[in-house]
């Protein structure tokens, strides 16, 4: 048992196409501590979703992942067949996605998606299934458990239909569970329950929670730590107090500066903007890939940017990143 | 209140919905005696979790639905089914999502000179030079004209879908989420394209969106809808600094805001989302209001005035 739960050194994910291999997770590593929430912030198209079926070893079938390491509770599982995949799956680490209607099947009951998932991996019978379902249902605050068993996806709301993912998440008592924008569908009464319950359980089980999202709001409120991405690679890593006080990439920066937040932007003044698009990611990026659209681009971002370290779990690709403000020097030593 | 451009009286909506196999049908009053006026060139925002019959609002606004009951006034004038062209000429819609709501198959020229081929409305040599003004005001580039809608980001698109409503010159625009299948970073510019097009047009807008953080930055007004009824109407600083009405309270206290160590709060609201065909009785909140007392589950709250706007609370007769 080690402390670390989710290694990832190095991930890649890419997939051939007819004009040139698009490259949508680049080379990114992280780690995810036991009891812990990492928030992978981006906006579409950065490759978070990717990554998370990547560790999940869901990708789709033309989808090529490479990892140096790809390790669960200290045993690799980058190369692991299948069969064995799929026995981790749902039962040590599961994964929660967006839209709760697409993700449950319409021809099967709610008690019998939730006791298969339970079936699939103990042999403890039926009837200890459906007693584990019942007891989850219940402590995701759905009221009429025993009814609710019987009912089918489409009688359900979004948010009970999500409830219910949940729930199904945790039939093994899984060590980490990967949620692909949980809420987004949600409306923000709803979001703020369905949250409110994920850090409940999470404290209650100690579970990790790997959440990826857009929402900068949601990031703040939930996460331990983020890992902010862009074009495929992460950008910037450090705890939430971190990213929000003192954020240094100038992606980091324009996306907070985006975003309208009651009390803090004034209503009626022009918001923040990221001018220009995100670029291509069929092939190899020659420079920085945010330089097309940074207001600090220089001539120093003509190359590839590494993560520089700047702090203790704390790492920024940006060649400004903590300069010294009176030599101009980076402080820490890459 | 001197100027209402557009203004709703009493107006309900009524669907016959089937129950299910064999169980014959039943009415769900999806918006249910709304009164609500828009001043000219101010922006009310409306607000309300989904399935409060904020969408019907919209469309019978855009005479796309007509009222079961109650009238809408524009101009002080009732508009009827015949007047159908001269609505969509100063109401125009933008929609959620620019994916499906542009035709895939037409170029941006000819999507945008849509509305004036309808409403035959100048020479069509004059047309596509309107076409590129309004191109110019959405702030997309001439070039992009000849482009078919699959080759342009989800900003442009939806820039495209604000230069169609706006190429017919209308007074009000009805935005139905106009950002919400954007990525932060192009809603922001979206959102700064709206607050300058008001500006140099004098648009009255009508926001309708689940996002307050959104709503509070461009709207004067908000409106808060709760099961076809709205519950609460305030100047937006008044509603966020002091919400009168419950469920507004729970709406706000749900925006999660990018402050870091605050956690996610508990709205108190629970999950009971209403069943529309069978609404409880008095006030429709009471299953799932915190304050619910005695009388909200008999008694439907009359509408008080506040010094911001209005609240249909029994908490405001009792306590004043």
């Amino acid at each position: 048992m080690t402390d670390t739960l989710l290694k990832v050194e190095d991930l890649r994910v890419s997939i051939p196409l007819d004009n040139g291999t698009l490259n949508a997770v680049r080379g990114i590593s992280f780690d995810v501590r036991r009891g812990e929430t990492l928030c992978i912030v981006g906006e579409s198209g950065c490759g978070k979703s990717l990554t998370s079926l990547a560790v999940m070893g869901l990708l789709p079938k033309r989808a090529k992942r490479t990892a140096t390491t790809l390790a669960f509770d200290g045993d690799e599982i980058g190369n692991l067949p299948e069969r064995r995949m799929a026995r981790l799956r749902g039962d040590r680490m599961a994964m929660i996605f967006q839209e709760p209607m697409t993700s449950l099947n319409p021809a099967y009951t709610i008690g019998d998606q939730l006791e298969e998932m339970f079936l699939a991996h103990r042999s403890d019978g039926r009837r200890a299934a459906r007693a584990r379902a019942l007891d989850l249902l219940q402590k995701v605050g759905i009221t009429g458990a025993e009814r609710r068993m019987g009912q089918y996806p489409h009688q359900l709301s979004g948010g009970l239909r999500q409830r219910v993912m949940i729930a199904m998440a945790l039939m093994c008592g899984p060590d980490l569970i990967i949620a692909d924008e949980p809420t987004t569908a949600l409306d923000v009464t709803i979001q703020a329950q369905i949250l409110h319950l994920l850090i409940e359980l999470k404290r209650e089980i100690g579970l990790s929670l790997v959440l990826i999202t857009h929402d900068l709001g949601v990031v703040a409120r939930v996460a331990d730590r983020v890992a902010v991405m862009y074009a495929g690679e992460i950008v910037e890593t450090g705890t939430a107090q971190e990213i929000f006080a003192n954020p240094q990439h100038p992606y980091t920066r324009g996306l907070l500066d985006c975003v309208p937040a009651p009390g803090m932007t004034k209503p009626g003044e022009p918001l923040g903007t990221i001018p220009g698009v995100v670029p291509s990611l069929i092939g190899e990026l020659t420079e920085c890939a945010f330089r097309e659209r940074c207001p600090l681009a220089h001539d120093a971002c003509r190359r590839p940017i590494p993560l520089y370290p700047v702090g203790p779990g704390r790492e920024v690709r940006c060649v400004l990143a903590d300069r010294d403000e009176r030599t101009g020097e980076r402080r820490a030593t890459a | 209140m001197s100027n209402p451009v557009l203004e709703l009286r009493d107006v309900s909506r009524t669907f016959r919905v089937s129950r299910g196999l064999m169980r014959g049908k039943t009415d769900l009053k999806a918006v249910d005696g709304v009164n609500l006026t828009l001043q000219r060139g101010e922006a009310l925002g409306l607000v309300g979790e989904s399935g409060c019959g904020k969408t019907t609002l919209s469309r019978m606004l855009l005479g796309l639905l007509a009222p079961s009951s109650g009238e809408v006034l524009v101009d002080g004038k009732p508009l009827d089914a015949k007047d159908r062209r001269e609505r969509a000429r100063r109401i125009q819609p933008v929609f959620q999502d620019p994916y499906s709501s542009l035709n895939p198959r037409k170029t941006v020229q000819q999507i945008v000179a849509t509305p004036l081929d309808v409403h035959n409305v100048g020479a069509p040599g004059d047309r596509a030079k309107t076409v590129l003004d309004t191109l110019d005001m959405v702030g997309l580039p001439r070039r992009v004209a000849d482009s078919y809608p699959g080759q342009m980001s989800g900003g442009q698109r939806q820039r495209v879908a604000i230069a169609r409503a706006l190429v017919m010159r209308p007074e009000i625009l009805i935005c139905d989420e106009p950002t919400s299948a954007l990525d932060v970073s192009v809603q922001s510019q979206i959102l700064n394209l709206l607050l300058e097009l008001q500006k140099e047009l004098g648009l009255t807008y009508l926001l309708i969106s689940h996002n307050l953080a959104v709503v509070e930055h461009i709207a004067n007004r908000v409106a808060v809808m709760y099961l076809g009824r709205i519950v609460e109407v305030s100047r937006t600083a008044d509603l966020f600094r002091d919400a009168r009405h419950p469920y507004t309270k729970a709406l706000l206290s749900s925006v999660l805001t990018p402050e870091p160590g605050l956690g996610v709060p508990d709205t108190g609201l629970g999950g009971a989302w209403p069943n529309p065909m069978d609404p409880p009785t008095g006030c429709a909140f009471h299953p799932r209001c915190p304050r619910a007392m005695d009388v909200c589950s008999r008694v439907r709250p009359a509408t008080t005035p506040t010094p911001a706007g209005r609240v249909e609370c029994h908490l405001e007769t009792e306590t004043v």
